[in-house]
């Protein structure tokens, strides 16, 4: 798990093609989810950027596992710190 | 398919730019690009077929079995884009003084669409199996970093460009991924692949076997116009 500040960036890789990868985002202890927003992006041609708001109290479970085996770039585009994970090995 | 080399050899704003580059030419010789780029016949076609069946399937007039004779064509395709990327790494140790941001002078003469440099790299993402869309995508990914891709990609150092070639992916885990970093295992370089992944975003580019198939190139195409065997038409462009 790592804790990512406003404007921090982090990559993680992703399980193949058939296997699914989730992450998971939740508020950092002492934020208070104002704007609190993760985004993320799969490091393949053509992808867009997707934003998610970050709830106080929910752990945010995002399916990533179009990247199939890609790397995903997970943004903190809020102001609130975010823990932030996935259920796949990190770096 | 490297006959534009005369055509760019000729064209005087290439030569003009590339003159400030001289004296940085490595003695050693210019290995000729389509020996390099012959790896990627097959895996070309192999990532066609894919794209192909992909498409079909769409349109539900594919399935099982053409994906079933396509895993048979795989190896040969992963195997070849592998060499190709060995081949590509090898090059860019060998221009090495070359990659530096002067390099981006000349590789910015890509922003005039008829350009020979540019018309070039086209025929170099075609023959690396890329279709026209993904091409337009790297001159694209080039504008959005202002054509500056040595300054970004190498902002750490050379060892970034290696870095990004290293984590090339082959295709093992789909031809799609090809030319796409993905983590290597290696800790320094997966440190600087993820650094590069984030320096690019900021300027809403990703890294790709494309940002270095036009800096290596680039640089080759400059050896290759200082190099004693090249081209030293005068004709002007």
């Amino acid at each position: 798990m790592a804790i990512l500040g406003s404007g921090g960036s982090l990559v993680y890789t992703t399980r193949p093609v058939g296997q699914t990868t989730k992450l998971f985002v939740k508020l950092a202890p002492g934020s208070f989810g104002t704007l609190a927003y993760v985004s993320w992006h799969i490091v393949l041609c053509c992808k867009d950027w997707h934003t998610r708001a970050v709830n106080p109290g929910l752990l945010e479970k995002i399916d990533i596992s179009e990247a199939a085996g890609a790397l995903v770039q997970v943004s903190n585009t809020g102001t609130d710190d975010l823990e932030v994970y996935t259920d796949y090995i990190n770096l | 398919m490297f006959e534009f080399t005369s055509h760019l050899g000729s064209n005087t704003e290439f030569r003009e730019r590339a003159a400030g580059l001289a004296g940085m030419v490595p003695v050693r010789a210019v290995r000729s690009f389509d020996e390099v780029l012959g790896h990627m016949q097959r895996f070309a076609a192999v990532r066609r077929r894919e794209v192909r069946i992909a498409r079909l399937e769409q349109a539900n007039r594919a399935g099982a079995a053409e994906w079933r004779s396509h895993r048979d064509l795989l190896p040969e395709g992963i195997t070849a884009f592998r060499s190709f990327v060995l081949d590509l790494s090898e090059m860019a140790k060998a221009l090495q003084p070359l990659i530096n941001p002067s390099l981006d002078r000349v590789i910015c003469l890509v922003v005039e669409r008829n350009h020979p440099l540019r018309t070039t790299l086209q025929e170099a993402g075609k023959a690396l199996g890329f279709g026209t869309d993904e091409v337009d995508w790297m001159f694209e990914q080039l504008a959005a970093i202002d054509y500056q891709p040595v300054q970004i990609v190498c902002a750490d150092g050379f060892a970034d460009l290696l870095a990004l070639l290293e984590s090339a992916s082959s295709g093992e885990l789909g031809l799609l991924l090809a030319g796409f970093p993905r983590f290597t295992g290696d800790v320094p370089i997966d440190q600087r692949v993820e650094k590069l992944v984030i320096r690019l975003s900021k300027a809403k580019a990703t890294p790709s076997i494309f940002m270095a198939l036009v800096i290596v190139l680039t640089a080759h195409f400059v050896a290759t116009l200082h190099s004693p065997r090249s081209i030293n038409t005068t004709t002007g462009g």
